[in-house]
Protein backbone atom coordinates (compact mmCIF):
# COMPACT_ATOMS: atom_id res chain seq x y z
CA UNK A 1 0.00 0.00 0.00
CA UNK A 2 1.34 3.46 -0.74
CA UNK A 3 1.49 5.46 2.86
CA UNK A 4 3.01 8.20 1.41
CA UNK A 5 2.00 10.26 -2.10
CA UNK A 6 4.07 13.21 -3.18
CA UNK A 7 2.40 15.64 -5.90
CA UNK A 8 5.15 17.93 -7.49
CA UNK A 9 2.29 21.27 -8.15
CA UNK A 10 3.23 23.97 -10.40
CA UNK A 11 -0.10 25.66 -10.35
CA UNK A 12 -1.22 23.92 -13.67
CA UNK A 13 -4.52 22.84 -14.19
CA UNK A 14 -2.86 19.53 -15.06
CA UNK A 15 -1.47 19.77 -11.39
CA UNK A 16 -4.54 19.54 -10.07
CA UNK A 17 -5.54 16.54 -12.36
CA UNK A 18 -2.51 14.92 -10.83
CA UNK A 19 -4.02 15.74 -7.38
CA UNK A 20 -7.39 13.87 -8.49
CA UNK A 21 -5.71 10.88 -8.80
CA UNK A 22 -3.48 10.84 -5.68
CA UNK A 23 -6.67 11.72 -3.95
CA UNK A 24 -8.76 8.66 -5.69
CA UNK A 25 -5.71 6.60 -4.72
CA UNK A 26 -5.69 7.41 -1.33
CA UNK A 27 -8.85 7.56 -0.41
CA UNK A 28 -9.10 3.89 -1.72
CA UNK A 29 -6.55 3.33 0.66
CA UNK A 30 -7.55 5.34 3.65
CA UNK A 31 -4.49 5.64 5.56
CA UNK A 32 -2.22 7.22 3.33
CA UNK A 33 -0.57 11.25 3.47
CA UNK A 34 -0.61 13.47 0.34
CA UNK A 35 2.34 15.69 0.34
CA UNK A 36 2.03 18.23 -1.72
CA UNK A 37 5.38 20.10 -3.01
CA UNK A 38 6.09 23.49 -4.83
CA UNK A 39 9.86 23.97 -5.98
CA UNK A 40 10.74 27.50 -6.94
CA UNK A 41 13.48 28.10 -9.00
CA UNK A 42 16.35 30.31 -8.49
CA UNK A 43 15.00 33.26 -10.67
CA UNK A 44 18.92 33.47 -11.96
CA UNK A 45 18.61 30.38 -13.80
CA UNK A 46 15.33 32.00 -15.70
CA UNK A 47 16.73 35.16 -16.65
CA UNK A 48 20.67 35.52 -15.23
CA UNK A 49 21.06 39.26 -16.10
CA UNK A 50 19.05 40.12 -13.02
CA UNK A 51 20.87 41.27 -10.40
CA UNK A 52 20.99 39.49 -6.75
CA UNK A 53 18.58 41.86 -5.31
CA UNK A 54 15.75 41.36 -7.50
CA UNK A 55 16.23 38.01 -7.94
CA UNK A 56 15.81 37.45 -4.14
CA UNK A 57 12.79 40.03 -4.39
CA UNK A 58 11.22 37.45 -7.11
CA UNK A 59 11.91 34.58 -5.54
CA UNK A 60 10.67 35.77 -1.86
CA UNK A 61 7.46 36.46 -3.62
CA UNK A 62 7.07 33.37 -5.74
CA UNK A 63 7.66 31.31 -1.99
CA UNK A 64 4.56 33.98 -0.78
CA UNK A 65 2.32 33.40 -3.72
CA UNK A 66 3.34 29.48 -3.34
CA UNK A 67 2.72 29.39 0.17
CA UNK A 68 -0.82 30.24 -0.54
CA UNK A 69 -1.36 27.96 -3.60
CA UNK A 70 -0.12 24.98 -1.47
CA UNK A 71 -2.71 26.05 1.94
CA UNK A 72 -5.51 26.19 0.19
CA UNK A 73 -4.85 22.86 -1.82
CA UNK A 74 -3.84 21.38 1.95
CA UNK A 75 -7.33 22.77 3.57
CA UNK A 76 -8.94 21.06 0.30
CA UNK A 77 -7.62 17.82 1.18
CA UNK A 78 -7.99 18.13 4.87
CA UNK A 79 -11.97 18.81 4.00
CA UNK A 80 -11.68 15.51 2.50
CA UNK A 81 -10.16 13.64 5.56
CA UNK A 82 -7.26 13.27 3.68
CA UNK A 83 -3.64 14.26 6.00
CA UNK A 84 -1.88 16.40 3.93
CA UNK A 85 1.30 18.79 4.09
CA UNK A 86 2.59 21.25 1.69
CA UNK A 87 6.22 21.93 1.40
CA UNK A 88 8.25 24.68 -0.83
CA UNK A 89 11.31 23.96 -1.60
CA UNK A 90 14.19 25.82 -3.66
CA UNK A 91 16.34 24.63 -6.14
CA UNK A 92 16.54 22.20 -10.04
CA UNK A 93 12.91 20.74 -9.65
CA UNK A 94 13.33 17.06 -11.20
CA UNK A 95 16.18 17.15 -8.27
CA UNK A 96 14.73 19.03 -5.55
CA UNK A 97 11.62 16.34 -6.00
CA UNK A 98 13.66 13.33 -6.16
CA UNK A 99 15.47 14.28 -2.83
CA UNK A 100 12.59 15.01 -1.06
CA UNK A 101 11.12 11.70 -2.07
CA UNK A 102 14.06 9.90 -1.30
CA UNK A 103 14.53 12.01 2.31
CA UNK A 104 10.68 11.05 3.65
CA UNK A 105 10.30 7.89 2.30
CA UNK A 106 7.71 8.86 -0.29
CA UNK A 107 5.97 5.97 -1.70
CA UNK A 108 4.53 7.10 -4.92
CA UNK A 109 5.20 10.02 -6.93
CA UNK A 110 2.13 11.59 -9.34
CA UNK A 111 2.29 14.52 -11.39
CA UNK A 112 1.39 15.63 -14.50
CA UNK A 113 3.47 15.06 -17.95
CA UNK A 114 4.05 18.44 -18.53
CA UNK A 115 3.74 21.56 -16.44
CA UNK A 116 3.14 25.69 -16.84
CA UNK A 117 6.09 27.33 -18.09
CA UNK A 118 8.21 27.79 -20.42
CA UNK A 119 8.71 26.61 -23.70
CA UNK A 120 10.56 22.83 -23.42
CA UNK A 121 7.50 21.98 -20.97
CA UNK A 122 5.16 22.38 -23.15
CA UNK A 123 6.38 18.67 -24.44
CA UNK A 124 6.01 15.84 -22.62
CA UNK A 125 10.04 15.84 -21.13
CA UNK A 126 11.76 17.88 -19.02
CA UNK A 127 10.44 17.94 -15.12
CA UNK A 128 8.24 15.03 -15.69
CA UNK A 129 10.65 12.42 -17.64
CA UNK A 130 13.65 13.69 -15.43
CA UNK A 131 11.64 12.27 -12.27
CA UNK A 132 10.82 9.40 -14.27
CA UNK A 133 14.15 8.73 -15.31
CA UNK A 134 15.91 8.44 -11.54
CA UNK A 135 13.40 8.28 -8.88
CA UNK A 136 13.56 5.74 -6.47
CA UNK A 137 9.60 4.86 -6.68
CA UNK A 138 7.29 4.21 -9.11
CA UNK A 139 5.95 7.54 -10.84
CA UNK A 140 2.70 8.03 -12.11
CA UNK A 141 2.07 10.60 -14.78
CA UNK A 142 -1.51 11.64 -15.47
CA UNK A 143 -2.28 13.26 -19.08
CA UNK A 144 -3.86 16.61 -19.78
CA UNK A 145 -6.21 14.27 -21.63
CA UNK A 146 -7.45 12.34 -18.47
CA UNK A 147 -10.72 12.77 -16.60
CA UNK A 148 -11.55 11.43 -12.87
CA UNK A 149 -14.47 10.24 -11.66
CA UNK A 150 -14.56 10.49 -8.02
CA UNK A 151 -16.21 6.98 -7.82
CA UNK B 1 -11.12 4.01 -8.40
CA UNK B 2 -9.66 2.67 -11.66
CA UNK B 3 -11.66 0.42 -12.95
CA UNK B 4 -10.05 -1.13 -16.25
CA UNK B 5 -5.94 -1.61 -15.47
CA UNK B 6 -3.31 -2.70 -18.58
CA UNK B 7 -0.27 -4.23 -17.40
CA UNK B 8 1.76 -4.47 -20.69
CA UNK B 9 4.94 -7.27 -19.44
CA UNK B 10 7.73 -8.37 -21.71
CA UNK B 11 8.49 -11.64 -19.95
CA UNK B 12 11.63 -9.79 -18.04
CA UNK B 13 11.71 -10.03 -13.67
CA UNK B 14 11.85 -6.12 -14.25
CA UNK B 15 8.57 -5.96 -16.04
CA UNK B 16 7.30 -8.58 -13.32
CA UNK B 17 7.79 -6.83 -10.62
CA UNK B 18 5.61 -4.11 -11.72
CA UNK B 19 3.11 -7.18 -10.67
CA UNK B 20 3.82 -5.83 -6.49
CA UNK B 21 2.66 -2.14 -7.75
CA UNK B 22 -0.90 -3.53 -9.29
CA UNK B 23 -1.35 -5.46 -6.62
CA UNK B 24 -0.88 -2.23 -4.76
CA UNK B 25 -3.43 -0.98 -6.86
CA UNK B 26 -6.00 -3.33 -5.98
CA UNK B 27 -6.33 -3.61 -2.38
CA UNK B 28 -9.31 -1.76 -2.28
CA UNK B 29 -12.89 -1.33 -1.85
CA UNK B 30 -13.87 -2.71 -5.35
CA UNK B 31 -11.63 -5.04 -7.79
CA UNK B 32 -10.75 -3.44 -10.53
CA UNK B 33 -10.17 -5.29 -13.99
CA UNK B 34 -6.83 -6.30 -14.93
CA UNK B 35 -5.49 -7.26 -18.15
CA UNK B 36 -1.78 -8.34 -18.80
CA UNK B 37 -0.45 -8.19 -22.32
CA UNK B 38 2.65 -9.37 -23.88
CA UNK B 39 3.42 -8.01 -27.76
CA UNK B 40 4.84 -10.18 -30.11
CA UNK B 41 6.42 -8.24 -32.27
CA UNK B 42 6.31 -9.22 -35.96
CA UNK B 43 9.83 -10.96 -37.20
CA UNK B 44 12.12 -8.73 -39.70
CA UNK B 45 12.20 -11.60 -42.84
CA UNK B 46 14.75 -9.14 -44.49
CA UNK B 47 17.40 -9.72 -41.92
CA UNK B 48 16.89 -13.28 -41.06
CA UNK B 49 16.29 -14.33 -45.01
CA UNK B 50 14.14 -17.17 -43.71
CA UNK B 51 11.87 -19.21 -45.36
CA UNK B 52 7.96 -18.34 -45.11
CA UNK B 53 6.99 -21.25 -43.00
CA UNK B 54 9.75 -21.46 -41.06
CA UNK B 55 8.82 -17.80 -39.53
CA UNK B 56 5.36 -18.97 -39.35
CA UNK B 57 6.36 -21.96 -37.14
CA UNK B 58 8.81 -19.50 -35.04
CA UNK B 59 5.42 -16.81 -34.98
CA UNK B 60 3.44 -19.43 -33.55
CA UNK B 61 5.89 -20.37 -31.09
CA UNK B 62 6.26 -16.93 -29.81
CA UNK B 63 2.31 -17.09 -29.21
CA UNK B 64 2.20 -20.19 -27.97
CA UNK B 65 5.04 -19.30 -24.91
CA UNK B 66 4.07 -15.91 -24.26
CA UNK B 67 0.55 -16.55 -23.97
CA UNK B 68 1.75 -19.71 -21.25
CA UNK B 69 3.13 -16.94 -19.86
CA UNK B 70 0.85 -14.77 -19.09
CA UNK B 71 -1.61 -17.86 -18.39
CA UNK B 72 0.62 -18.38 -15.68
CA UNK B 73 1.59 -15.13 -14.37
CA UNK B 74 -2.17 -14.69 -14.16
CA UNK B 75 -2.56 -17.58 -12.05
CA UNK B 76 -0.15 -15.84 -9.72
CA UNK B 77 -2.41 -13.09 -9.20
CA UNK B 78 -5.38 -14.90 -8.90
CA UNK B 79 -3.94 -17.52 -6.12
CA UNK B 80 -3.22 -13.35 -4.40
CA UNK B 81 -7.04 -12.58 -4.68
CA UNK B 82 -6.48 -10.83 -7.68
CA UNK B 83 -8.20 -11.93 -10.74
CA UNK B 84 -6.89 -11.18 -13.78
CA UNK B 85 -7.61 -11.98 -17.80
CA UNK B 86 -4.45 -12.19 -19.55
CA UNK B 87 -3.61 -11.55 -23.65
CA UNK B 88 -1.34 -12.00 -26.66
CA UNK B 89 -1.26 -8.56 -28.53
CA UNK B 90 0.81 -8.03 -32.37
CA UNK B 91 2.61 -5.64 -34.02
CA UNK B 92 5.08 -2.47 -32.69
CA UNK B 93 5.24 -3.05 -28.87
CA UNK B 94 4.16 1.07 -27.91
CA UNK B 95 1.73 1.06 -31.12
CA UNK B 96 -0.60 -2.14 -29.98
CA UNK B 97 -0.55 -1.28 -26.02
CA UNK B 98 -1.57 2.41 -27.20
CA UNK B 99 -4.14 0.96 -29.71
CA UNK B 100 -5.63 -1.42 -26.86
CA UNK B 101 -5.70 1.23 -23.98
CA UNK B 102 -7.25 3.86 -26.80
CA UNK B 103 -10.00 1.14 -27.86
CA UNK B 104 -11.05 -0.43 -24.64
CA UNK B 105 -11.41 1.88 -22.17
CA UNK B 106 -8.26 1.16 -20.02
CA UNK B 107 -8.04 3.77 -17.39
CA UNK B 108 -4.48 3.18 -15.68
CA UNK B 109 -1.55 1.63 -17.08
CA UNK B 110 1.45 0.16 -15.21
CA UNK B 111 4.62 -0.75 -16.10
CA UNK B 112 8.34 -1.12 -16.21
CA UNK B 113 10.43 1.69 -17.74
CA UNK B 114 13.18 -1.01 -18.12
CA UNK B 115 13.17 -4.63 -19.79
CA UNK B 116 16.41 -7.02 -19.01
CA UNK B 117 19.02 -4.83 -20.78
CA UNK B 118 20.11 -6.64 -24.05
CA UNK B 119 17.76 -9.23 -23.48
CA UNK B 120 14.28 -7.99 -23.49
CA UNK B 121 12.98 -5.72 -26.02
CA UNK B 122 12.21 -3.11 -23.28
CA UNK B 123 15.95 -2.02 -23.12
CA UNK B 124 16.34 1.30 -21.80
CA UNK B 125 12.90 2.34 -21.55
CA UNK B 126 12.19 3.45 -25.08
CA UNK B 127 8.88 1.38 -25.15
CA UNK B 128 7.54 2.58 -21.57
CA UNK B 129 8.79 6.49 -22.92
CA UNK B 130 6.88 5.84 -26.07
CA UNK B 131 3.70 4.62 -24.50
CA UNK B 132 3.81 7.51 -21.71
CA UNK B 133 4.55 10.01 -24.32
CA UNK B 134 0.90 9.44 -25.85
CA UNK B 135 -1.13 7.52 -23.99
CA UNK B 136 -4.11 9.59 -22.89
CA UNK B 137 -5.14 8.63 -19.56
CA UNK B 138 -2.70 8.23 -16.16
CA UNK B 139 0.54 5.31 -16.43
CA UNK B 140 2.35 4.49 -13.69
CA UNK B 141 6.20 3.79 -14.53
CA UNK B 142 8.32 1.62 -12.27
CA UNK B 143 11.72 2.05 -12.48
CA UNK B 144 14.99 -0.25 -11.74
CA UNK B 145 15.62 0.54 -8.39
CA UNK B 146 12.25 0.07 -7.17
CA UNK B 147 12.33 -3.62 -8.99
CA UNK B 148 15.85 -5.12 -8.00
CA UNK B 149 16.17 -8.33 -8.56
CA UNK B 150 17.66 -10.20 -5.30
Amino acid sequence: MFKKILVPMDGSNLSELALANAVLIASNFGLTEINIIHVVEPFKSLAHWVSDDVALKMENEAVRVARKYLDQNVEKLTLKGIRAEGIIAKGNPPEVIREYAVKTGVDLIVMGTHGRTGFSRLMFGSVASSVTHNSPVPVMLVPPSTSVSDK
Amino acid sequence: MYKKILVPLDGSPFAECVLEHVKNMVVGKELPEVILVFVVEPINKGVYDMPENTLADIQKQSETVSAEYLKNTAAKLAAEGIPATWLVLHGDIAEAILDYAGKNQVDLVIMSTHGLSGISRWAMGSVAYSVARQVTVPIMLVAPPDCRIA
